[in-house]
């Protein structure tokens, strides 16, 4: 059970870094609150918030079929994350992890389209295709 | 459709507003915010016995019960609930066979 959900950040900037052991531990907090002991507990097993890319800001959190609506219940109350003021967007929800990635090639590719209908020249088209796919910034945590 | 317990609380004089606030805070501790705001009445409160009458919904009464369980504390010292009975007929909380008379 993956879900996937894109923090996004308030400031002009366009990365953030969060480092996947706090944005776990945020979720896990904020769980307890909303869902108490029992949320806590029955989240814990097989919850992992997998990947974070910096450019897109995409996150992947990995819970169980069944809690999984726990977590995707309060996913938008998370407002503070690493210190850092955000809000989170449920992109997508899928079964596997193939799927997931499908979403997240069909996103960005849309993203890519999207800025690149702003610019002008093909070499900088070039240069944001690959930066944007690159997922060289990538942490895990189990 | 409701359900109503008859539940006395085991660790010492407190008062009918309390009394909810104490089952309150275990539903939060137990389920969460969320479940902290399922609606139940306190319908009759006994404050010689500690014991009283709760009314909650069908939906609810499963989270209800679970959390009066796992009450484990009230102001630092051990407490508990005691469930002596629970209908979905107020009136059935009156007698049974046990306490039947010929």
């Amino acid at each position: 059970m993956v879900i996937e959900i894109n923090p996004q950040q308030q400031r002009k900037d366009n990365s953030l870094t969060i480092p996947s052991p706090t944005f776990y531990q945020a979720l896990l907090k904020k769980i307890q609150e909303l869902h108490g002991d029992f949320g806590a507990a029955a989240i814990r097993e097989g919850f992992a918030a997998k990947y974070f890319n910096e450019r897109t800001r995409i996150a992947i959190v990995r819970a169980r079929h069944g809690p999984h609506k726990l977590i995707t219940s309060v996913l938008p109350f998370v407002k503070e994350v690493d210190k850092k003021k955000v809000s989170l967007v449920t992109l997508y929800t899928g079964a596997t992890m193939r799927q997931c990635f499908k979403f997240i090639l069909n996103h960005q590719q849309k993203k890519i389209n999207e800025i690149c209908s702003t610019l002008q020249s093909e070499e900088e088209k070039v240069a944001i295709k690959e930066a944007l796919l690159k997922f060289n910034s990538t942490q895990t945590l189990s | 459709m409701y359900y109503y317990l008859d539940i006395s609380f085991v660790n010492q004089d407190i008062t009918a507003a309390l009394f909810k606030n104490h089952i309150i805070t275990s539903i939060k501790h137990v389920f969460g915010e969320i479940a902290a705001a399922i609606p139940f009445d306190v319908v009759k409160y006994d404050p010689s016995e500690i014991r009283a009458i709760v009314r909650v919904t069908q939906d609810h009464y499963v989270k209800f019960r679970g959390s009066l369980t796992l009450a484990g504390y009230y102001q630092g010292k051990p407490c508990a609930y005691i469930v002596h009975k629970v209908s979905p007929l107020l009136l059935s909380l009156l007698g049974d066979s046990r306490t039947y008379v010929h």
